[in-house]
């Protein structure tokens, strides 16, 4: 397996107060980590270490199984709690500020990447004049202009809307199946980290968790039925009498959940309708990860 | 750290509010000059020892407004923190600062001052006033020693205000508090006048006063180089260890 980040025992207090806590994380090449912990739980802390923005008390950090990290940064790219930009300029003369600093001789990819995060046409706009989704996509566009191996985004979606989300997502995907970019990505919107990550990192009070793979994460949450008839309070009485089925609970929108018995779907679907009742739902689902993530760290989120 | 330095240069230029106020501050000086009527026909020697107010003024303001430059071009919008992002070291980062921000304002600043003087010398005759050659390297000494100070003097402060006004009052607790108290306990309280005289030396204020007016002798050439490079160790110390802090332990 080869690692693009390794992260081992990381610790930092500010003053009393312990942020990290022996924070220990493999992020493998190619993949897509999420980050994902409540408020306070210190993702971007973990996240301003790798930038080298702030340093740790103690631990170690490899950067491509290297320990220069400044050197290995220059194939990274970040973007830490809100996009960094020089408001004052535009966005492609901030664009042009990053080609400089990275040395990349190509001057066509500004306009490239510009128009690919949808801020082609802004002109002499200052980024002080952008809404926040807006610098939240020149800040994705500047984070991409070194082409770097390793992106770490903490909440790059924030205060986008639901379009803007959806574009970050696909470029972000794009970036991942076309240059095999891997990614560290922090967000609270955990649906959209489902739809794009390949690895899931839990972090409460300073210390990780849980580390799981989308596929561990199938695995791991119940799969359940969800069953939706005219009339849910009988349906509960006639699968608990008929069906002897006890692990179940009904939502607020009067649909039961069931978690046992779901080897024989059939006996369900029949003995409900034999009643009388008519199905309107009958949806075998998984706990979605916000739940999933909810039942770990409880409900300090 | 020559990528750096375009960076660097790209957002200076970029700037063109932050020069042109730069331009306006700098010409007060042989504006004010060249409008005080009783100057307008005096030699070199005469205007500069008129000018000490000017110069007083110029050592405490314009620090604190090279530093508003070089705060706003590295804290604006935290860009500055995309150079320590990109991996570049502490020591690189500091003296791109001081190569493009820094010589910049030493630029503008000698452009300014030496520029209208050396008008003056030419144009009037320079009095009794000699080794002037030497006289002008030394006295773009004292203005690097300025500059350069009020660049790094910025960057150990992470707000531009608190660097602005570190800058302003370095003038005060220094050349106005710190070395004439040593001149006093050294001079007054110890009884060690020769040592005094030393501290007395190393105040920017003295230091250009003597240079503009006073014969030259080797002992204020060793007080500006000496001067310069000590202050320019001690914030470069100061700003090295603020990056180093950053670094994993």
């Amino acid at each position: 397996m080869e690692y693009v980040m390794e992260l081992e025992g990381l610790s930092k207090s500010y003053g009393e107060k312990k942020v990290v806590d022996s924070f220990s994380f493999k992020m493998e090449k190619g993949h897509v980590y999420g980050l994902i912990g409540p408020n306070g739980a210190g993702k971007t802390t973990v996240m301003k270490m790798m930038a080298g923005l702030t340093g740790a008390d103690c631990g170690s950090m490899k950067f491509f199984g290297s320990e220069n990290l400044d050197k290995m940064r220059e194939r990274m790219s970040f973007i830490i709690e809100e996009p960094y930009m020089d408001l004052s300029m535009t966005a492609r003369q901030n664009m042009e500020y990053v080609r400089r600093l990275r040395g990349i001789p190509d001057r066509a990819r500004i306009d490239e990447l510009l128009a690919f995060v949808g801020l082609g046409d802004t002109g002499k706009k200052p980024a002080k004049k952008f809404s926040l989704g807006m610098r939240q996509r020149l800040g994705l566009a500047m984070a991409m202009l070194p082409g770097p191996e390793v992106m770490v985004l903490d909440e790059p979606i924030n205060g986008l809307d639901p379009e803007g989300i959806i574009d970050v997502r696909n470029m972000l995907k794009k970036l991942v199946n076309d240059s095999g970019v891997s990614i560290l990505i922090s967000s609270h919107i955990l649906k959209e980290l489902a739809e794009l990550c390949t690895d899931y990192a839990i972090i409460r009070e300073g210390k990780l968790i849980e580390e799981l793979s989308h596929e561990e994460l199938l695995q791991k949450t119940h799969t359940r039925l969800a069953l939706q008839t005219d009339d849910v309070a009988r349906t509960a009485t006639v699968v608990e009498e008929k069906l002897n089925i006890h692990d179940y609970k009904i939502t607020h929108e009067n649909e039961l959940l069931i978690y046992e018995g779901l080897d024989d779907l059939k006996r369900i679907s029949k003995t409900v309708t034999d009643q009388g009742l008519i199905i309107t739902r009958f949806n075998l689902e998984g706990e979605s990860l916000e739940e999933y993530y909810i039942g770990k760290v409880g409900d300090k989120s | 750290m020559n990528r750096l330095i375009k960076a660097e240069s790209f957002r200076l230029r970029k700037h063109v509010f932050f020069v042109i106020v730069c331009a306006i501050l700098l010409g007060l000086i042989p504006t004010v000059s060249a409008l005080n009527v009783d100057l307008r026909n005096a030699n070199l020697e005469i205007q500069i020892k008129q000018s000490s107010m000017i110069i007083m003024f110029f050592m405490m303001i314009f620090p604190a407004v090279f530093s508003s430059v070089t705060g706003t071009l590295y804290d604006g919008g935290k860009i500055g923190f995309y150079e320590i992002m990109a991996g570049n070291k502490a020591r690189s980062i500091i003296f791109s600062k001081i190569l493009t921000d820094g010589l910049f304002f030493l630029l503008l600043t000698v452009v300014s001052t030496c520029g209208y003087y050396t008008y003056v010398g030419f144009c009037k005759g320079v009095g009794n006033l000699d080794h002037m050659a030497v006289r002008v390297l030394l006295i773009i000494l004292v203005l690097a020693h300025v500059v350069f100070c009020s660049v790094l003097v910025t960057l150990c402060f992470k707000q531009v205000k608190t660097g602005m006004i570190m800058s302003f009052m370095r003038f005060w607790l220094v050349d106005i508090l710190f070395f004439p108290f040593l001149m006093w306990l050294f001079g007054t309280v110890l009884n060690m006048p020769s040592l005094a005289m030393h501290f007395s030396y190393m105040c920017l204020t003295n230091q250009l006063m003597i240079l503009v007016s006073e014969p030259m002798h080797a002992m204020i050439t060793w007080h500006v180089l000496l001067g310069f490079a000590a202050e320019f160790a001690l914030w470069y110390f100061i700003i090295y260890l603020e990056f180093r802090k950053r670094k994993i332990a």
